[in-house]
């Protein structure tokens, strides 16, 4: 079976295990959260698998290199680090209930990938400003930045909605009977904040150091260069207004939405400007 | 009116120092950087504008050029916001240092140290032991865990500390530090250092380049000759590899030959040459064959046996001393992170007297953040010396 079939497969499994996480909100029976867990987790490592092969079959085609090369690639590869750091999540803290919201988000990264007309899908092979051996790990580091990030979104809106519900001592509404406590959440905010900074930080330095063999200059103000720095900035107001002001909870978790559009922006919005990392390019 | 006049000295700078060491000022400053930056990710820059001013009436296309608006991040505003956040920054960790100096240099008991009482709630452990038997168990135990421990006997009864971690105190000078390295680098490659982009055709011999930026002229002291340009393909049409045959000459005798492909600079005399594009020029060569074809009417007929193209290839040639100060900043930037994000610093004081009839252990701790790892700590610090029983 071909890669892009298990693929267009896994973007149905999540899209499966989105609707079994919502079942369990609302008819409040742990019961569908554990099938949705194990949905998620077939997902994931069928996920993997495709990945792997589509690596192997990149090396018959005879243009080897990781699946990490066009938009296509890096949708998939999005979607693949979303659901593993939500795995990671899910297995330390035992909450499912933030599978709502990050289920879904995966489900678009995949079903843009797998249906979107404009996004080709095949294994091409590598330009050679491509071939470098700092794509992988400028890619990588990137993509886990974002997928901290996309977390950290998720568990703002799961913040602010358990909010609304703060005012009922016993919630009768299982919905919000799921949702930790906002005192986790805002804990579990700040770590990710500081994971996706970390790694954000990484891929920016590994960029700069392939833009310094590939190009000349280690910053030359590209759309994406502006706007994952512009991101950066945002992220480490974020821990600054943390750390010394003590700003928690709410405006953490608005931060968290502001912060998450500016990753989008710089991982999407840049297409529609021009520069050097453009997807849309060729 | 009068009083203001007689304000001492010392009360400016404080004004001053208060000002540049707030991180109001810092969260504003990122913000209009942010701001400038969106505005420069907009808004053609540099050659781009040309064909963005046509669109735009002559008045206005004068004003946002004198505002530097179409170079921004070479514009006075943004040097200004780059070099006042340096200086918060110095301002910020200057003002603090002394605190965190302290708190380093801060005794395990300091004179006033009687009780646990100005600390976090402490864990609470009854035990049916000896006071000495446990004071000794505990200070066993602590000397296993930790590098540096201390006692102090006083009239209220028996204290024991240990630490770990202190040296996380200055994590947060280490990353603000390697952010200034960082800027300090890119003002050292834009002044001292220089760019470059220079077309050459097959053949072709240069030892002067432009420099961008209208920096002017430059002479180099050796001269680049491009032998030969080539491009292949994959079998779908995608460019495989440009490659640049160049040889390097000073005074005339060869000094190197290598071939210039993308991500493959390669270095002459510290100056870095990239292949960076390439394209077609006039004088290349159409190979045809003309034969006349017989019948009524006689015909010529061409027929194409090879084009051969003749190429430029076009070089970036970069030359920026800052590289190594900026590698610098970012590897002290990561050292750093390690320091901020994966340590702290974690203090524990130990209470052992009798209470009633039994020995009473109390245990408390101070943390400079992460409190939920601070507890984490003492409750295995407990459970610790629960479990060691007699054995220690």
């Amino acid at each position: 079976m071909s890669d892009t079939v298990i693929l267009n497969w896994v973007t149905y499994v999540y899209f499966g295990s989105s609707i079994l996480y919502l079942l369990r909100m609302i008819t409040g029976k742990e019961f569908w959260g554990g099938i949705a867990s194990w949905t998620t987790v077939a997902g994931f490592l069928a996920q993997t698998i495709a990945l792997i092969l589509r690596w192997i079959t990149s090396y018959k085609l005879d243009i080897g290199h990781a699946p990490l090369s066009n938009f296509y690639e890096s949708l998939i590869f999005f979607a693949w680090a979303i659901i593993l750091l939500y795995l990671i999540v899910e297995w330390r803290t035992k909450w499912r209930s933030a599978g709502i919201f990050v289920a879904p988000l995966a489900f678009l990264s995949m079903a843009y990938a797998s249906f979107a007309p404009n996004v080709n899908n095949r294994i091409q092979p590598l330009i050679p400003a491509l071939q470098s051996n700092w794509l992988i790990s400028h890619v990588i580091s990137c993509f886990l930045a974002y997928a901290a990030f996309a977390i950290t979104f998720c568990l703002g809106i799961m913040y602010l909605v358990k909010r609304l519900d703060t005012g009922n001592q016993e919630s009768t509404r299982p919905f919000f009977r799921f949702l930790p406590e906002t005192s986790y959440l805002d804990e579990l905010i700040y770590h990710n904040i500081v994971l996706g900074f970390i790694l954000l930080t990484l891929g920016i330095v590994t960029g700069s150091i392939w833009a310094h063999h590939a190009w000349g200059p280690y910053w030359s103000w590209d759309p994406k260069e502006t706007w994952s720095l512009i991101t950066w900035l945002i992220y480490a107001v974020m821990l600054h207004s943390r750390n010394m002001k003590g700003w928690q909870g709410k405006m953490m978790a608005i931060l968290a939405i502001v912060g998450f559009a500016a990753v989008l922006f710089t991982y999407l919005g840049v297409n529609y400007l021009p520069g050097l990392h453009s997807y849309l390019q060729s | 009116m009068k009083r203001k006049d007689h304000l001492p000295n010392v009360k400016k700078t404080n004004v001053f120092l208060s000002y540049f060491s707030s991180l109001k000022l810092t969260i504003a400053l990122l913000f209009f950087i942010v701001l400038l930056s969106i505005a420069g990710s907009i808004i053609p820059q540099q050659e781009a504008f040309i064909e963005f001013i046509r669109h735009l009436p002559a008045g206005w296309a004068a004003a946002l050029q004198t505002m530097q608006f179409f170079d921004l991040y070479h514009s006075i505003w943004f040097f200004l916001l780059l070099g006042l956040l340096s200086l918060n920054l110095v301002v910020c960790s200057l003002n603090r240092f002394p605190v965190t100096w302290k708190a380093y240099q801060a005794k395990a008991f300091p004179e006033a140290f009687t009780s646990l009482e100005n600390l976090p709630a402490p864990l609470t452990l009854m035990t049916e032991e000896r006071r000495e038997r446990a004071l000794q168990r505990m200070e066993a135990l602590l000397a296993r865990e930790y590098r540096k421990t201390e006692k102090r006997e006083t009239g209220q009864g028996t204290f024991l500390h240990a630490e770990k971690g202190r040296f996380s105190l200055f994590g947060i000078y280490i990353v603000h530090l390697s952010i200034l390295i960082i800027i300090a680098g890119a003002v050292v490659g834009s002044i001292f250092g220089f760019n470059s982009f220079i077309k050459m055709a097959e053949g072709d011999s240069i030892d002067t380049i432009h420099l961008k930026d209208n920096r002017g002229e430059k002479k180099l002291n050796f001269s680049i000759r491009c032998d030969r340009f080539s491009v292949n393909y994959y079998e779908d049409g995608l460019p495989r590899e440009y490659r640049s045959d160049l040889t390097f000459l000073k005074n005339d005798h060869v000094a190197y030959h290598g071939s210039l492909r993308v991500n493959h600079p390669i270095t002459f005399e510290g100056i870095r040459f990239y292949q960076a594009s390439h394209g077609t020029m006039s004088g290349g060569r159409i190979g045809l064959t003309i034969r006349k074809e017989g019948g009524k009417e006689q015909r010529d007929i061409f027929s194409l046996d090879h084009i051969d193209r003749k190429y430029y290839t076009g070089l970036q040639i970069a030359y920026d001393p800052g590289i190594p100060i900026v590698a610098t900043g970012a590897f002290l930037l990561f050292a750093g992170f390690m320091v901020v994000f994966f340590s702290s610093h974690r203090q524990i004081w130990i209470e052992v007297d009798t209470h009633g009839d039994h020995t009473r252990i109390r245990l408390a701790g101070k943390t400079s953040r992460d409190p939920r790892r601070m507890q984490r700590e003492l409750e295995l610090l407990m459970d610790l010396y629960k479990n060691s029983g007699d054995g220690v």
